[in-house]
């Protein structure tokens, strides 16, 4: 255990160390800053003027998405060249060549990873939150265990992205893992989408039911719903008979498994 | 003591064998120098021996402990050939990180960091980021991180590659320092001239076997040099 918290410990140094990441940051920061524009308009809608207080509280559901969204990206981004770049600079073999478990080195890097991605959402949901309570005077209770809830697919992302960087070249893992968290955005939207009563009083008994594969695909979208329902206090559907919190947390324990048995067999 | 018990590496379907039945022991504090041509097999027993890569068949024990336990690297240090350090990290860093990741605490390593880079002549400079270093600078602060962990055993890649012919000297007379302290150092090297005044016994390595063991004093008759007798076996067996 001591030798996972000294990993993760020095992995959030090391990307902290990178002037790139605070770049990117200052990027994202800008971006949401941007949206302060939102909370300030007068809007009609169907003739009645909305109050900025509703206009506040979906503009930030939207922003809160969109966040989680992009965070993924980042997230595998940074973890991408992680394991090329600690074999290029000597870190794996200075680490390896001490009497450390490949699985805390591996582990750590991941968690070291996660925590850094967690903590870029944090910072971006945070903005969001405090621009709501300075420009519409209202807090948003669940705004920031949603964002909790959601590192736990940023945590998937990581995971998966350095699995297939031990297999495949980093951009090529960067590409797949973010593919399979696009699919399972677009399967899981499509089912909420389903769900609208609006919808389905419309497309009658057309909507197909839901074919098995995507009852198993890692349920990144779903889980990022039902967290955005915590914050506006929304009706959630699962897809399949278990908890989108429960099938993340799955997949995270099946790649953090496979993670640390293909890189304990690895030639280094 | 360290074991190597009918060792075999072949690496993939390669038909070639990287070492190929290599059995030898490693006394406490022994010198003990791997010798060979390039490609004869030296840097893949290190690495067998420090777990970067699983023999094929055979199996490898420092103190009894097999090479694949995380345990067995206890009190080993290791300064890699071409030794690279993440840039942004100072020399003290790193060494502070060997430590830390050693399991040693603040008020063990605080100490002994000082006097280490001083042994290594960087007391002046092991402050500074290490993309501010030179080829030999960044040797000698490996060469510290190796000794600083390295209680019990020592593996030294090229130690002396890319020193000047002080850095040689020091080198030498630090390995020779060592010795009172009882420490087993196995030292990969092709200067040989060196491996003759800092090392016991040696091992020859050709194609992934063995050809000659034993101490150096009875490896050449009158008049020759480890070099001839090197030569002779190597550039015999490779002609």
């Amino acid at each position: 255990m001591r030798n996972l918290f000294t990993v993760t410990k020095y992995t959030i140094v090391d990307i902290l160390n990178q002037k790139s990441f605070f770049v990117l940051l200052a990027v994202c920061i800008g971006f949401v800053m941007m949206l302060r524009g939102c909370y300030k308009g007068n809007y009609m809608v169907n003739g009645k003027e909305i109050d900025s207080l509703t206009v506040a509280w979906n503009a930030s559901i939207v922003a809160f998405h969109a966040i989680a969204a992009g965070v993924l990206c980042i997230a595998a981004i940074l973890s991408m060249g992680l394991l090329r770049k600690d074999k290029d600079d000597g870190t794996l073999i200075y680490m390896i060549s001490k009497p450390l478990p490949r699985a805390a080195y591996i582990l750590g890097r991941v968690i070291g990873l996660w925590v850094v991605s967690f903590g870029f959402m944090v910072v971006l949901h945070g903005s969001i939150f405090v621009i709501t309570l300075i420009s519409a005077g209202g807090t948003m209770p669940g705004y920031l265990t949603a964002s909790l809830l959601c590192s736990i697919n940023v945590l998937f992302v990581v995971g998966i992205v350095c699995l297939f960087s031990l297999v495949m070249p980093d951009f090529m893992a960067a590409v797949a893992g973010l593919g399979i968290a696009g699919i399972g955005y677009i399967s899981d939207s499509v089912f909420q989408l389903t769900q609208n009563h609006l919808v389905q009083a419309a497309m009658g008994n057309k909507i197909p039911d839901v074919s098995w594969w995507r009852v198993a695909w890692p349920k990144i979208a779903s889980l990022q719903y039902y967290a955005a329902s915590l914050i506006d206090k929304s009706a959630f559907q699962t897809m399949g008979p278990l908890h989108p919190l429960f099938v993340m947390v799955l997949y995270c324990g099946i790649v953090m498994g496979a993670l640390v048995y293909i890189f304990k067999t690895r030639e280094l | 003591m360290i074991s190597f018990t009918s060792v075999t590496k072949q690496y993939g379907s390669s038909a070639t064998l990287a070492v190929n039945n290599v059995s030898l022991t490693i006394n406490k504090g022994e010198h003990f120098a791997l010798l060979g041509p390039n490609g004869a097999g030296k840097t893949t027993l290190v690495k067998m021996l420090l777990d970067f890569t699983r023999p094929t068949s055979g199996a490898i024990a420092i103190d009894g402990v097999l090479c694949k336990e995380p345990l067995s690297r206890t009190g080993v240090g290791y300064l890699p050939e071409n030794i690279r350090i993440p840039h942004y990290l100072s020399g003290r860093d790193f060494l502070v990180r060997q430590a830390v990741l050693c399991g040693m605490g603040k008020d063990e390593y605080g100490k002994k960091i000082a006097d280490i880079v001083k042994l290594v002549g960087m007391e002046g400079s092991f402050r500074a980021k290490v993309k501010t270093f030179s080829k030999g600078m960044l040797q000698r602060i490996g060469l510290a991180s190796a000794i600083l962990t390295g209680t019990k055993v020592l593996v030294l890649d090229e130690p002396q590659s890319g020193l000047d012919p002080i850095g040689i000297r020091d080198v030498r007379h630090i390995m020779e320092g060592l010795r009172e302290t009882g420490v087993t150092i196995i030292l990969n090297s092709h200067l040989l001239s060196e491996v003759e005044k800092t090392c016991d016994t040696a091992a020859i390595i050709n194609k992934g076997s063995i050809m000659r063991m034993g101490k150096i004093s009875d490896f050449s008759l009158a008049n020759e040099t480890l070099e001839d007798v090197f030569i002779k076996i190597v550039g015999g067996a490779n002609a």
